[in-house]
């Protein structure tokens, strides 16, 4: 078991790397001077310009940059913000709460919605549950958060007074944005589980469970629900990214706090050690989100355990 | 055991998957390889691609009227909506919708109808053009991989798995922050997060055609691997590239949409539909038709385009099964 989780976090170091990498050289490389964005275009001398150089480390090469970056990135120093001249990093954390909130409650609601009516859909097969059930996720996996936000805000915010419809910080804040991103990410994966579950139902082992005089409710549950599990896992992790972009957009729809408010005010201030701190901290979530995922899924299947240790 | 091929042997299972790739591009990925891009087989495969369609006539008839439709307004907007969209009339601000202005005013009495119509345009060109120049060079560059092999498949696909790291959105981001807020620009922020998604899908087509029975034959007869590429491997990848572009349409209208809202899109865009949603939502408690009919409109594409995407896809298959 550690060996399979020490193989994935070998796995995704370079990835992290690499990531770091193209985000650092994307945000250099492309025009613009770094100090006219510090000075914010204001008439500035010689000696002040040169200053601001050998404040922010501009006047090494490229490669020393990224070098020092990393480096500082790896003890938690992201740099000094360009707007604020403030280490980036404490900004960021005043604000990583909020989206650690969204996002995990996201996920829990995708997990359950998913796999619920996923689930219920594959029980009632061919039905008009069934039916309703495809209709909706289609609908909610193909709506944009930014119109699903404001529907729900109008439903539930306006319409029935059941959720305040912005600001972060409480739990009854938290829910429609968290159902806004779930909505979009459950629909794959309800499609998945009930797939998988009309797949397995028809399998030689459940018949032999059934002449066995199995419960038909120990069978869905025990057997065919965890095994159509499989699968859904891997998709989750997938769907993590998603949520995780999703996220940026849902926190601006809901006006909440958070990395995604940060991300987006950093960019409309070329504020670049903002912009790759944030993003390389979200990408490093995404991959270290997934490496889990890689463990839980080998906790679900034996199977998949045997080969690995094999 | 057999039927589980939706499984994924534990080595397969790599830190970053197809991660990134747009929920709306997953039933893709997805239904043609099986979680993380191994070919799904037999009945698994057939289960999720049933699961991920949408399989009427009606229902392909109106998608095929719906996008007709906005390419009639991205084209020729005067002959659908009054010459002006930005003509601002504070007597009809904020009306419902009405026989005048059937999705009703916003708040400087724009009609809401007429900047949807004349939005139509610019949301197209970031669609199809960031599509068809991401997905050029994602396609080129995943076919390449996938039937040339060797270092050059796995130097290319372990830099596509690291942008694959960045989830679409923020690999947009980081081009959005970079470069000034112009349309083209935002064309190519776009189209580079579509590159790593679109080499995903077609190295794992081209994987699979290369081991087909008819590349074989036409190796060892002879033909130079430049042929072998041209009449063999391309045409056989056209129909999953086609796919693809096409559902890829709609996800690159909604990045726009989401940038614009965000209030990173392209400043010189008036109107655009993103920031008509957005413009909405301070109005969203007693004005809702200023950001839902944008919504709609935009949710409509989506799926019509992932309907018609289907339907190319199965059209276009030289050999099926």
């Amino acid at each position: 078991m550690l060996g399979v989780v020490g193989r994935r976090i070998a796995a995704g170091i370079p990835v992290i790397i690499g990531v770091t990498a193209i985000i650092f050289f994307v945000l250099r490389v492309l025009p613009g001077n770094p100090v006219d964005i510090i000075t914010a275009g204001a008439p500035t001398t010689p000696a002040e310009r040169q200053n601001i150089i050998n404040e922010f480390g501009l006047n090494k090469p490229v490669l020393a940059q990224f070098g020092s970056f990393l480096w500082d990135a790896l003890h938690g120093n992201f740099g000094d913000s360009f707007s604020s001249r403030l280490p980036v990093i404490s900004q960021i954390s005043q604000q990583a709460m909020p989206t650690v909130e969204l996002a995990a409650a996201a996920m829990v609601l995708t997990v359950v919605l998913g796999i619920g009516l996923g689930a219920v859909s594959a029980l009632t097969y061919g039905s008009w549950v069934d039916a309703a059930i495809r209709t909706v996720t289609l609908l909610g996996s193909s709506m944009p958060i930014i119109l699903t936000g404001p529907l729900l805000i109008l439903l539930f915010s306006f319409t029935v007074h059941l959720f305040p419809a912005t600001g972060s910080g409480s739990f009854p804040q938290l829910v429609l944005p968290a159902l806004a991103l779930a909505l979009f990410a459950c629909g794959v994966v309800v499609r998945l589980v009930r797939g998988s579950m009309l797949e397995v139902k028809n399998q030689e082992f459940v018949t032999a469970l059934r002449a066995k005089g199995v419960g038909e409710a120990r069978i869905w549950l025990r057997h065919i629900l965890r095994n159509a599990l499989v699968p859904a896992v891997t998709l989750l992790g997938v769907q993590l990214g998603a949520l995780l972009s999703g996220a940026v957009v849902a926190e601006t729809v809901f006006g909440r706090q958070g990395l995604g408010s940060l991300l987006v005010t950093g960019i409309d201030n070329k504020d670049y050690p903002m912009v790759q701190a944030i993003v390389l901290i979200i990408a490093t979530a995404y991959i270290v989100l997934n490496i889990i995922v890689d463990v839980c899924y080998s906790l679900l299947d034996p199977r998949v355990r045997v080969q690995m240790a094999g | 055991m057999d039927g589980m091929d939706v499984r994924v042997p534990a080595d397969q299972v790599a830190a970053t998957p197809e991660a990134g790739a747009d929920m709306r591009v997953l039933p893709l990925i997805l239904g043609r390889w099986g979680p993380l891009g191994r070919p799904a087989r037999g009945p698994a495969r057939r289960q999720i691609r049933q699961a991920s369609r949408v399989r009427t006539r009606t229902g392909l008839i109106i998608a095929v009227a719906y996008l007709v439709l906005l390419v009639g307004w991205a084209i020729i907007p005067g002959v659908f909506a009054g010459t002006d969209p930005t003509a601002v009339n504070p007597l009809a601000a904020l009306a419902g919708p009405s026989v005048h202005n059937f999705f009703g005013t916003d708040q400087y009495g724009r009609s809401i109808y007429d900047e949807l119509v004349y939005g139509a345009r610019p949301a197209l060109e970031v669609g199809v053009g960031s599509t068809l120049l991401g997905g050029a060079a994602g396609s080129l560059i995943g076919i390449a991989g996938g039937y040339l092999g060797g270092w050059f498949d796995l130097v290319v696909m372990r830099l596509i798995d690291m942008l694959l790291a960045l989830p679409g959105l923020l690999l947009a981001l980081i081009f959005i922050a970079a470069l000034p807020r112009t349309l083209s620009n935002e064309i190519f922020a776009i189209a580079i997060a579509s590159v790593p998604v679109f080499a995903r899908v077609l190295r794992g087509q081209a994987v699979q055609v290369r081991s087909r029975r008819f590349v074989d034959a036409a190796t060892v007869s002879g033909l130079r691997r430049r042929t072998i590429v041209v009449r063999h491997v391309i045409p056989n990848c056209v129909a999953p590239a086609t796919e693809l572009a096409t559902v890829y349409v709609g996800v690159a209208i909604v990045i726009a949409a989401s940038l614009s809202f965000l209030g990173l899109g392209p400043s010189e865009v008036v109107p655009d539909w993103g920031t008509l949603i957005q413009n909405g939502q301070g109005y969203i408690d007693h004005d809702w038709w200023i950001s839902v009919f944008p919504g709609v409109i935009v949710t409509l594409a989506v799926i019509s385009l992932s309907v018609l995407g289907d339907r190319l896809r199965g059209a276009l298959e030289p050999v099926r099964g």
